[in-house]
């Protein structure tokens, strides 16, 4: 079996995996480049995060990344778990949880963010 | 769909290494990536607050804890684009090759990275 089998996990969760890491590749690495490779960005502060919260795209880019970054890491702890719950009883109620979590902390992460716009 | 038996990848070499490497950094970053939500939420109990939690994660020890996610992050998105360049059918046969080709280039941002980072580390 090489990886390229998209089994156990799903077809969609298979092909939603691929798209979600080309998508983080990019932004991702531009969050990275932005708040630490940037000399006047690195002192991280409220009113910093609160002047590049004015831009709408900055905003969009954000709020995209929470919710990217959590499918695609939750879908991988996912992913890691299937190989050891092997019982579709189990994996139903694994995905449930993770679900959960994930949705758990997409509201909590996004509540949080609309704290920053002023 | 109901499996018979595990599908843990049984090859031995570089491709095996590249794929453990693959879950343990996956792992460790989506447990960063929970305490990083929680850590820029201390925002919901106010502007001090935040930057209270910002200033105390400047300690030493914590840049250089981030010297390590930073590391994990370029060796897992660089090794993940190696995997979804396979599922697209390209490479598989130079596997070894893309492998370490991507990992040099994993080191050029590391090197940036940790140059930005030391004088912090040293402070």
């Amino acid at each position: 079996m090489t990886s390229t089998t998209p089994q156990p996990q799903g077809v969609w969760a298979w092909i939603m995996q691929r798209v979600t890491a080309v998508l983080l590749i990019f932004f991702l690495g531009t969050h990275l480049f932005v708040l630490h490779y940037v000399p006047e960005n690195m002192n991280i502060n409220f009113l910093g995060v609160a002047a590049r919260f004015k831009s709408v795209l900055y905003l969009i880019v954000d709020s995209g990344l929470l919710a990217l970054a959590l499918y695609h890491g939750l879908n991988g702890v996912r992913n890691v778990l299937f190989d050891f719950v092997v019982a579709s009883d189990k994996r139903r109620a694994l995905t449930i949880v993770l679900l959960i979590v994930g949705l758990a902390f997409f509201g909590w992460g996004a509540y949080a963010l609309t704290f920053f716009i002023k | 769909m109901p499996l018979t038996k595990h599908t843990v990848y049984p090859g031995r070499g570089l491709g095996m290494w590249a794929f453990w490497l693959h879950r343990l950094t996956g792992l460790g970053i989506a447990g960063y990536l929970l305490m990083h939500i929680l850590v820029i939420s201390t925002v919901v109990g106010g502007a001090s607050n935040f930057n209270e939690a910002m200033k105390f994660l400047k300690a030493p020890i914590f840049v250089l804890l981030e010297m390590g996610l930073l590391a994990i992050i370029l060796i897992h998105g660089l090794n993940g684009l190696r995997i979804v360049l396979f599922d697209l059918g390209y490479g598989v046969k130079k596997q070894k090759a893309i492998f370490i080709a991507l990992m040099l280039i994993a080191l050029i941002p590391f090197v940036i990275g940790f140059a930005i980072a030391l004088p912090h580390i040293l402070a």
